[in-house]
């Protein structure tokens, strides 16, 4: 299938300085819901406007539907904008701010009352129908712009961080209707954030930036477990990272030395005998096996003592250290009653281990 | 009980001098004006007296109105074309000009001629309007007319462009401000909501600016109302406006009573135009909060 | 007592610091007069031998002197108001008498000035006769290959656009005369209604009502006017000095003369200087000094004939009682002041 939206190559240089975004090549499936995450300043929001048409790349092209609208002002492109502070128009009425977009579209008035009815109906404002935006609160601006942006059925739905004003149970409440709103209308959205849960919760696809550049694309679960960078595993979700030499490769596994303790990574980079690489565990993958003892541990297992304990309702979280003196983090689940009781106290030495499977290795290069 | 507080009494000074200012150099003198216009001409000078005649002779004797229909058409004028010439302009700087240095230099090349005497602004148009004047000499050097044209000068024209040059900065500054306070993500989203540029400055930016354009006219009418050295350095015989009215009854009539009562009309006028531009401006910045 | 309530009132709005004037000290007079009555050519040599310094604020009419006292007490020491604007500064209460008799040359003055009716009232005589001169007419002598002798010319849609007239109620005398009413300085309503309705219909001729003596040299010197009235002997000189051939002339309809005197301002301190200027100004320092810088003719033809050569004492008539008796002298016009003036601003406000 022919993506929607093919981004080619495309740069944007403030200044002829601040390289805002760096050769980024990326293509958007029909009806797709796509994620730009990442830390402020990476680009993702002047990303966004370059699909809108606010801001002309200086290199590379946009195409939409596989036509080329590099160049064509905003007003040519059948794309919408939800601005992250809403841009409600303050002199016009609800339902004028939401009929705004359909005003040049030579429909009949009813034509027009209709689908404003339908649209405010569809974001549960039909009440609010007269008043003006400063008689809102911000959860209801918010469906506004929404709704202001969805009555014309654009090809592409943008939204700029469009809940990042809202507090979080408003928040977590609109993130499940935008995806409802997704999959009723069947169209293509793409959205920026910078909240990685959000990314997770909402998207098909999550594309990772950093410094202007597409740090990895992918599904959520492949960001996850397959991150392709220390980046990406520190971006999306926590990891331990820990460092360690290449002690043995074999066609299953890369053996990874730290600290006396041995890891056999999945081999999905390649490393040579001796080289400095990074093996990467999310916290929730160790599992507690038992109190450290004199038996020496086996591959992929790995001794430290408890120095805190965080109580997050559903699962605890250890802070422990290695005997190299990193930190390590473990995640466990509390489903149980008494489960709680039974995890390790503070100061005990615990063994922990992970799965094969879910061990990431890095090379240094993979740290940018 | 609340006992009185001696340390209020700096606070009180700091309200009270401009209090005092206020009923020295505006209360006084307007009380005076209008006790005046109440009192009676009388050979050699003029009388007190409590009599509506200075008020009756303004609505019954024609050449009163007449006078206060020209001045009102002339600030019409004025205003309308500092508006039609200060918009654009404003628009231009604030959503065209990409450098804020050289945004505020413009801005600061329309605001600085403020800096200049008025008459010195307004003689010059003597010069570039007379009937040897340079824009004469122009156009007869062009070729566009065989003879210097008398049109230019010394009549309504010449005081409504000269008008319009000096007052202009005060057109410009409200506007200025006006469109500068619009978001620039509301010009935004309507070209996202499919507006074209055009559509957009009159869906959008010309409502929005509405209170500056607004705030810009009262500024220009009422200046120009009250004006009355144009009409003497650049008006011709058609050009008395109501201020050279007055001047002229505190002076050569020495009929003090009715200037005042002239003036008294004139002052009601401007506030009532004052009063009505608060009350638009105020119904047009309630949608923006 | 009228007057003196308006002199309260003002001087309530000078303690107020409404008007602002400068401050009164000894060994100074301030004049409140027309450019050219305090000119530095001989003002100067006042100075330094009297002592006195001369403070001069300049007004563009006659309608001036009165607001302008009015509005301020003390703040004027000596002013020079025409003789139609005298009687109304003695009938305000403005000026007080003259002491004829520390006037040196007070009986070298034409007789016919010094009992003028518009300085003497009651027997006192409020006034210092200074200069005179008529309100002649002005042409342009490349614009007219026939000379105007006539009123009419003013009127003659051939000048449409190039015609100026004096800002003034002399307008209406102008007017009145046009329509063969001599009487200019007791018109009727009907009269005045009569030059009013004449003066409308020149609106469309006129580039410009001229307002100050320096208004009119430079709208000839722009070339916007060809004819008008003029202050004889003052303008045109400017004007030639400046390259534009002019000529003065006085009409068939004759024209008006006016005389300017000096009064005191009713209660000044430096009556000391006051005293010594006015024995400069008609001595022959002031009497060839305002002829020399502004053409008009003396007050003091004795005076005049030492400083004078013959041809200059000639072209000012200082020897000539029948062209005096021919001008229309200026007169008060007491409460009738105000018809003009009304019908004069009528003429100003109609389109
Ligand atoms: N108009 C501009 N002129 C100059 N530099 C700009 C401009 N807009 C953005 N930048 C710079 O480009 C870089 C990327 O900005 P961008 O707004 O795209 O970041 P972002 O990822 O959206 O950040 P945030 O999460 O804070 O919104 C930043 O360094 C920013 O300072
Ligand atoms: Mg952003």
């Amino acid at each position: 299938m022919k993506p929607i939206i093919e981004i080619d190559h495309v740069s944007r240089i403030f200044g002829g300085k601040i390289v805002a975004v760096d050769d980024v090549r990326l293509d958007i499936a029909e009806g797709e819901f796509i994620t730009l995450l990442g830390p402020s300043g990476c680009g993702k929001t002047t990303l966004l406007r370059m699909l809108a048409g606010f801001e002309l790349p200086d290199r590379g092209a946009v195409r939409l539907d596989g036509k080329d609208v590099t160049h064509l002002p905003p007003y040519r492109r059948d794309v919408n904008m939800v601005f992250q502070d809403y841009a409600l128009f303050p002199h016009l009425t609800i339902t004028r701010n939401v009929a705004f977009g359909l005003e040049r579209l030579r429909l009949e008035r009813a034509d027009i009352t209709r689908k404003v009815e339908e649209t405010l109906q569809l974001v549960g404002l039909s009440d609010k129908a007269d008043r003006m935006p400063h008689q809102l609160s911000g959860g209801q601006r918010q469906r506004v712009a929404l709704a202001r942006a969805i009555i014309r059925r654009p090809r592409v739905l943008l939204l700029d961080e469009p809940l990042s004003a809202l507090d979080a149970n408003l928040r977590e409440a609109m993130q499940v209707e935008l995806k409802h709103l997704h999959r009723k209308l069947g169209l293509t959205f793409v959205m920026v954030t910078h909240d990685q849960t959000e990314a997770l919760v909402m998207s098909d696809r999550i594309v990772v930036m950093h410094n202007g550049r597409v740090a990895q694309a992918g599904t959520p679960s492949e960001l996850y477990d397959r991150p392709a960078s220390t980046y990406v595993a520190n971006f999306v979700g926590t990891s331990n990272l820990l460092k360690g030499v290449v002690s043995g490769i074999s066609k299953s596994a890369v053996t990874v030395d730290h600290a006396g303790f041995k890891f056999e990574c999945p081999p999905v980079r390649s490393v040579v005998a001796g080289q400095h690489v990074i093996v990467g565990i999310r916290p929730e993958k160790l599992q507690i096996t038992g109190l450290v003892n004199g038996v020496a541990p086996p591959a992929n297992a790995i001794d430290c003592e408890v120095e805190e304990r965080h109580f997050h309702g559903n699962s605890i979280r250890l802070r422990c250290r290695l005997s190299s003196g990193e930190p390590l983090l473990c995640d466990q689940q509390l489903g149980t009653t008494g489960a709680l009781k039974a995890a390790p106290e503070k100061g005990e030495r615990i063994r922990l281990a992970a799965d094969a499977d879910s061990l990431a290795l890095f090379t240094e290069d993979d740290r940018a | 009980m609340k006992g009185f507080r001696l340390d209020r009494l700096p606070g009180l000074a700091v309200l009270s001098a401009p209090l005092v200012w206020a009923v020295l150099f505006l209360f006084i003198p307007y009380l005076i004006i209008f006790t005046y216009s109440f009192w009676l001409k009388k050979y050699p000078t003029f009388i007190p007296a409590f009599q509506f005649g200075n008020y009756a002779q303004i609505f019954a004797d024609p050449q009163y109105y007449q006078v206060l229909l020209r001045t009102g058409k002339i600030a019409l004028m004025v205003t309308g074309l500092s508006l039609l010439l200060a918009y654009p302009f404003a628009y231009f700087l604030v959503f065209k000009v990409k450098s804020s240095r050289v945004r505020s230099l413009l801005y600061m090349a329309v605001i600085a001629p403020l800096w200049v005497s008025y008459l010195l602004r307004a003689y010059i148009w003597k010069t570039i309007l007379g009937s040897e004047g340079v824009l004469n000499s122009f156009l007869v050097w062009t070729g566009i007319l065989s003879a210097p044209t008398d049109l230019l000068l010394y009549n309504q024209f010449s005081m409504v462009v000269t008008l319009t040059y000096i007052f202009i900065p005060f057109m410009v500054m409200p506007i200025f401000t006006a469109l500068e306070k619009i978001p620039r993500n509301l010009v935004e989203a309507a070209g996202d909501l499919g507006v074209p540029p055009w559509g957009t400055l009159a869906k959008v930016i010309w409502p929005l600016s509405l209170p500056g354009v607004i705030a810009g006219a009262t500024f220009t009418f009422c200046l120009t109302f009250g004006d009355f050295i144009a009409p003497m350095l650049v008006g011709g015989p058609d050009g008395v406006m109501i201020a050279n009215v007055i001047t002229s009854q505190y002076g050569a009539a020495l009929n003090w009573p009715l200037g005042s009562a002239l003036a008294v009309v004139l002052l009601i006028i401007v506030l009532v135009i004052i009063e009505l531009s608060d009350r638009l401006q105020r119904k047009d910045r309630i949608g923006l909060g | 007592m009228k007057t003196t309530f308006v002199g309260k009132m003002s001087a309530a709005l000078v303690a107020l610091g409404l008007t602002a004037g400068p401050a009164f000290a000894d060994g100074q007079v301030n004049i409140l007069t027309w450019e050219g009555y305090a000119d530095p050519s001989f003002i100067k040599q006042f100075e330094t031998e009297s002592g006195c310094k001369v403070s001069a604020t300049y007004v563009g009419s006659n309608d001036d002197f009165a607001p302008k006292l009015a509005a301020g007490g003390s703040v004027y020491d000596i002013i020079t108001p025409s003789l139609d604007t005298t009687y109304t500064m003695v009938d305000a209460g403005f000026v007080e008498p003259l002491d004829t008799s520390k006037i040196t040359e007070w009986n070298n003055i034409y007789e016919k000035f010094r009992k003028s009716a518009g300085i003497n009232k009651d027997g006192v005589t409020y006034g210092m006769p200074y200069a005179w001169g008529a309100i002649a007419f002005m042409y342009r002598v490349d614009k007219f290959p026939t000379p105007p002798t006539s009123i009419a010319d003013l009127w003659n849609e051939q000048y449409k656009g190039k015609v100026s007239l004096w800002d003034d109620k002399s307008a209406i005398y102008v007017a009145a005369r046009l329509e063969g009413n001599t009487n200019i300085y007791e018109l009727n309503d009907a009269q005045i209604e009569q030059a009013k309705q004449k003066l409308i219909a020149q609106k469309p001729l006129i580039r410009k009502y001229w307002a100050t003596a320096g208004e009119l040299v430079d709208l000839y010197v722009a070339g916007e006017v060809w004819i008008s009235n003029t202050w004889a002997g003052y303008q045109s000189a400017q004007i030639k000095a400046k390259g534009i051939d002019v000529k003065e002339f006085i009409p068939k309809e004759n024209a008006e003369g006016w005389l300017d005197s000096w009064m005191i301002v009713k209660d000044t301190p430096n009556k000391d200087c006051v005293y010594k200027f006015l024995n400069m100004q008609s001595s022959e320092l002031g009497q060839c000094g305002v002829a020399n810088v502004n053409g008009y003719s003396a007050a003091n033809p004795i005076a005049a004939k030492k400083c004078m050569k013959p041809e200059q004492y000639d072209a000012l008539h200082q020897d000539d009682p029948a062209y005096l008796d021919s001008l229309m002298l200026w007169r008060n016009l007491g409460a009738r002041l105000e018809a003009y003036t009304n019908a004069w601003n009528a003429v100003k406000a109609a389109n």
